[in-house]
């Protein structure tokens, strides 16, 4: 069990009244600061792949989903606890090809989930031998 | 920029993750009539948010939910099953009877507004 304190952030508000103060700067940064963003989970299975990203409080029409052969790419832009806009991406390539057509991509509670299922020419097949 | 490169054979995760007790990233700023906090809940839907308000603190705590895809390998793991949890001393002047909670698109937003009896008055100076 993880002991936690009880915050009072009013208290240096009072000291600075009418200033946002992020709460952020004790426990890292509300963007997730240098780190990669956003922070994804992949998994790998014998239909393709599921990206899981964590894109809290962005504009889902702000977002940019793209794949060029076996790269996919997510990006876009949300906006910062002090009101300004903070722009992100992230690149990965994938080991086999996209069926590129087929590809899903939904968001929901600040999740963006993205089904790439592998392209047919990508899986394994038994190859029928001809009898001469 | 880097790209990352998608191998099944860079994860070797535990079966069974023991949920780990997080602070969420939390902003907190003043407006009109009162304070709003924002907290960031990715992952967390409204039946596994609990907002409760007790002797004037704020408790938020909150468990988010990872896809576990069957028949799927863990390629790249970077998000892990957390419980967001944080607790805010609230000050006297805000009306904990009026505190409102919503959740969208991972955001939590806690508004809480501060008693009419505590808001400055403008007093009227009666001229002589």
């Amino acid at each position: 069990m993880t002991s936690y304190t009880t915050m009072n952030p009013w208290r240096l508000m009072d000291d600075f009244l009418g200033f946002d103060w992020p709460l952020s700067r004790a426990f890292g940064s509300l963007a997730g600061m240098g780190a990669r963003y956003p922070r994804v989970n992949v998994w790998d299975g014998p239909k393709g792949w599921v990206f899981e990203a964590e894109i809290p409080g962005v504009d889902p029409a702000k977002l940019d989903v793209h794949i060029e052969g076996r790269e996919l790419s997510i990006k876009g832009s949300r906006e910062r606890s002090d009101g300004g806009e903070l722009a992100f991406e992230r690149r990965f390539e994938l080991p086999q090809a996209v069926a590129t057509e087929a590809i899903q991509a939904k968001f929901a509670n600040g999740v963006l989930t993205v089904t790439l299922p592998r392209h047919p020419a990508a899986e394994f097949r038994k190859v029928a031998i001809e009898l001469a | 920029m880097k790209t990352d490169v998608v191998k099944r054979e860079d994860v070797h995760v535990e079966q069974r993750e023991r949920r780990v007790e997080i602070v969420p990233n939390t902003a907190v700023r003043q407006e009109k009539d009162g304070f709003l906090l924002v907290a960031e809940v990715p992952g967390v839907d409204d039946k596994s948010l609990h907002v409760t308000v007790e002797n004037n603190i704020l408790s938020i705590d909150a468990a988010n939910t990872v896809a576990e895809p069957e028949g799927y390998t863990l390629a790249l793991r970077e998000i892990s099953p957390v419980t967001y949890k944080a607790r805010f001393e609230l000050p006297d002047r805000v009306d904990t009877s009026g505190v409102k909670a919503s959740l969208k698109n991972g955001l939590l937003r806690v508004r809480l507004p501060i008693s009419e009896a505590k808001k400055p008055k403008r007093i009227a100076v009666a001229a002589e």
